[in-house]
């Protein structure tokens, strides 16, 4: 932590940037795909991406989860902003968000592995006021997946840039009006 | 950093909190700005919990806690409500990057409470008229 500085004594550490969670993360070894028709993670354990997962670099198949998490939850948000133009605004921040993280994550995950969803678009609600409630539910579900994947990271830099997402979310869900679960 | 000196630079930065959000609290008036005091009661008070918290899990390891300093430098001038509340900011996006340290420097259930400890900062920096981060915890 950098506490306010002492009026005698002790030492701050040093912060560190995103860029250097980056550069920890890209570092990580990546086993070979050959062979592998890699799809979408998040289908099943029963998917070829899915068994191809546990045999990576456990932090690559944390960041492969962790990108095909934010994606499913992304395209639940862009379907619903396609529907009901008046959300955009509010879930604008929400957008730019999920941006930022997946450009943060992206370099993570070996070309190979294919992270775009497969699964069924839920259906937008009908109502704005249902459709933007039912955001909220898929960002907190989001929330908690992200929570076990910073739990289960074993490097502990790449554990905190899952936990900044968390808490960014966690932000925006208190912006949208203190739906954070 | 070992897990047990990352506890202990955040109970570092939480002596400070806890001190700073002392300050701010008792230059702030009850009756004139009552919703800016009941955030920074409210600050001090969590501050003060999380401090104890890591306090025990420190003595759970079989350490010594760091003690905190006889005092802290000020942020500058806490005149206004504006300066106050941008001084309780400030506090709040450096916890926050501790808990962002602790949960890297931790594993199991000691970096699942600096994760908690973290959302809660970036949430409180709202309260405090900050804006939403993309990555909260991760540079300060």
């Amino acid at each position: 932590m950098t506490p306010p500085r002492p009026t005698s004594g002790s030492s701050a550490a040093p912060g560190i940037s995103r860029r250097g969670v980056l550069a920890a993360a890209l570092s990580l070894p990546v086993l070979p795909l050959a062979g592998c028709a890699l799809n979408n993670p998040l289908d099943s354990r029963r998917t070829p991406a899915a068994e191809a997962i546990p045999a990576l670099a456990p932090d690559v198949g944390v960041a492969v989860e962790a990108v095909a998490r934010i994606r499913a939850t992304e395209a639940t948000l862009t379907a619903t902003t396609q529907r009901h133009a008046a959300l955009a605004a509010p879930l604008a921040g929400l957008a730019a968000m999920h941006t930022a993280h997946l450009d943060a994550l992206i370099d993570a995950v070996p070309d190979r592995v294919d992270t775009t969803t497969t699964q069924a678009p839920s259906t937008v609600p009908e109502t704005p006021a249902a459709a933007r409630r039912a955001v909220v539910v898929a960002e907190r579900r989001m929330r908690e997946e992200l929570t076990e994947l910073a739990l289960r990271a074993q490097s502990g830099l790449f554990a905190r840039l899952l936990a900044s997402m968390v808490a960014a979310t966690g932000q925006q869900l208190a912006v949208l009006g203190g739906e954070r679960g | 950093m070992t897990p047990l000196e990352a506890l202990q630079t955040t109970l570092a930065g939480e002596h400070a909190a806890v001190y700073l959000y002392g300050v701010l609290g008792a230059r702030s008036s009850m009756s004139a700005q009552p919703e800016l005091y009941e955030l920074l009661v409210d600050g001090f008070r969590t501050h003060r919990r999380r401090r104890d918290e890591l306090t025990e899990m420190i003595h759970g390891r079989g350490a010594e806690p760091v003690a905190a300093e006889v005092s802290y430098d000020l942020p500058g001038r806490l005149a206004t409500p504006a300066q106050l509340r941008g001084a309780a900011l400030r506090v709040e996006r450096r916890t926050a990057g501790g808990y962002g340290q602790l949960v890297e420097g931790t594993a199991g259930e000691e970096r699942r409470w600096a994760l908690v400890a973290l959302d809660e900062c970036a949430v409180r920096q709202l309260e405090l008229r900050g804006s939403p981060e993309q990555f909260p915890g991760l540079t300060h």
